[in-house]
């Protein structure tokens, strides 16, 4: 991005780069001699080196022909390091081009740019300024058809790709640390600073709020819809009960024989967990299901315990309230094992075909739940096996089941 | 250094106040704070190349975050917001990579 955005603030550069040039020109041709101009005008050719010596390529592209005035202000301290680095590669370089280079290139140069410059930044009081543009001008410098082809032909360092990288390794580094330690409080810092905070106020809420409902975020919005209706129907229960426990209760404390009350409640309640335990005989609408196994005996397809065990639980999710199959009364212990070729073993107890299974419940519910396609009844019919299900007014279910006492525990209320 | 302080000083605040979002900005807050964290890496490479600009960063932020914002908007209108913000996440990954080689090129010399 900032390629782009700053190549923009090069344009208002052109002229420069003309007036540079003609300077460099003379010297240029030459070549290599940058580093023999150096002593007289340190702070013209600096720059210079430094340009040459960053990979030329990235820098033209990036920095364009010039930077904006402002960046210099900003950039003077970095700059001093700069310069550094590239002088000591280029003093090995051939001594006899630099009287070449000097009269002609460096002493114009200090000449032209500093007027130029300061009339661009008045405010800025450093000369180091003018490091900077020297330095973009010199890649950037296309247009004088023959200074650009010298300059980068004059730097010899180019080829080498190991030197350029030494030298914007350093300065880049330094930059980093000037900005970094001496805390300076200007105004591009305080802006910065600002957006800076404006992105780690984003980045921490961004993360808080992702961290959170991480279940939730990813699921489509039709699970999302399943998801709220079902807490809406757990909450409508948990209502319903609640208002029922607050009837008992003001029940209990209003009834003006209390005691009688109590065992009245307590009574309804044991015939209810009488009816779930299997204790307790159970009448009510339901359906009778029958299964019959496949004719011939000893056939592969017979009905096993675990398509029993299907069943059962598919109906108990329907809301049955009670099953018993053929005098087995089957409750929430009730295990279910394979024993012969005909029959199968609930709680122990051995039962033949036809199973029959009497369930009380919502026919209207149990039904659609067995013959939902896949589900029970149809797996039974891929295995030869014939399902009838029957609704009833009035099922019966009266097996029941031996009442367990606990040896040592004692109720503690 | 105070810009270092002013991030930490967001994410901090960021954290503790836990401030809440406003639902319509909801969706556009991560696709912002990646396309700021691009301007943020650009302005580092370009401070190491020596070529940082207060203002150009300033435009440059806002305008990356504007933009990605604005892409997920028309893109949420046109039925194709998940699509374009992962298109938009990519591009600015891609060039938070490219910023961040430069940096380290700077850095670490390698």
């Amino acid at each position: 991005m900032h390629v782009s955005d700053e190549t923009p603030a090069n344009s208002p550069r052109p002229g420069d780069p003309p007036a540079a040039y003609p300077e460099g020109t003379p010297g240029v041709p030459p070549g290599p001699p940058p580093a023999p101009p150096r002593p007289p005008a340190p702070r013209h050719q600096p720059p210079r080196h430094a340009s040459r010596e960053h990979p030329p390529p990235r820098r033209s592209r990036e920095q364009g022909p010039a930077q904006p005035p402002r960046h210099a202000s900003r950039e003077q301290p970095p700059q001093p390091p700069r310069r550094q680095p590239p002088q000591p590669p280029e003093e090995p370089q051939p001594p006899a081009q630099q009287p070449l280079r000097k009269p002609p290139g460096q002493q114009r140069p200090p000449a032209q740019q500093q007027p130029r410059t300061q009339q661009q930044l008045p405010a800025q009081q450093r000369p180091p300024v003018q490091q900077r543009p020297p330095a973009p001008q010199l890649p950037g410098a296309p247009p004088p058809g023959r200074t650009a082809p010298a300059d980068r032909s004059a730097p010899p360092e180019p080829p080498g790709p190991p030197a350029p990288p030494e030298p914007s390794l350093g300065a880049g580094r330094r930059r980093l640390a000037d900005s970094v330690w001496p805390p300076r409080l200007t105004r591009s810092q305080l802006i910065v600073a600002l957006l800076l905070f404006v992105l780690g106020l984003g980045l921490a809420i961004q993360v808080r709020s992702t961290g959170e409902s991480s279940a939730l975020r990813g699921a489509r919005q039709e699970d999302l819809v399943r998801i709220l209706d079902e807490l809406d129907d757990r909450t409508q229960r948990l209502e319903d009960e609640r208002e029922r426990l607050e009837d008992q209760k003001a029940e209990l404390e209003n009834s003006s024989d209390q005691a009688e009350e109590a065992r009245r409640q307590t009574e309804a309640k044991e015939r209810q967990l009488g009816v779930l335990a299997g204790t307790v005989a159970a009448e009510g609408p339901g359906i009778e299901i029958t299964v019959r196994g496949p004719e011939g005996a000893g056939s592969e397809g017979a009905v096993e315990a675990d398509m029993l065990l299907d069943t059962i639980q598919e109906l108990r999710a329907a809301g049955a309230e009670a099953i018993q199959i053929n005098g087995v009364r089957v409750v929430a212990g009730t295990h279910f094992a394979d024993s012969g070729e005909n029959d199968v073993a609930i709680d122990g107890r051995t039962v033949s075909q036809p199973y029959v299974f009497r369930v009380i419940g919502r026919a209207e519910d149990l039904e659609p739940a067995l013959n939902i396609p896949g589900g029970v009844v149809q797996t039974m019919e891929e295995e030869q096996a014939t399902v009838s299900i029957e609704p009833r007014d009035t099922v019966l279910v009266d097996a029941l089941r031996r009442e367990k006492r606990p040896d040592y525990a004692r109720s503690s209320s | 250094m105070i810009a270092v302080l002013g991030l930490v000083a967001g994410i901090v605040m960021g954290l503790v106040v836990q401030p809440v979002v406003p639902a319509g900005l909801e969706p556009y807050l991560p696709i912002a704070v990646v396309a700021a964290l691009d301007a943020v890496f650009g302005a580092l490479r370009a401070m190491l190349d020596g070529i940082f600009d207060d203002k150009v960063f300033v435009v440059s932020f806002l305008s990356n975050v504007v933009v990605a914002a604005l892409i997920v908007f028309l893109g949420d209108k046109l039925g194709v917001g998940a699509q374009l913000s992962t298109g938009v996440v990519v591009v600015l990954g891609i060039r938070i990579f490219s910023n961040a080689a430069a940096i380290r090129r700077h850095v670490f010399q390698a």
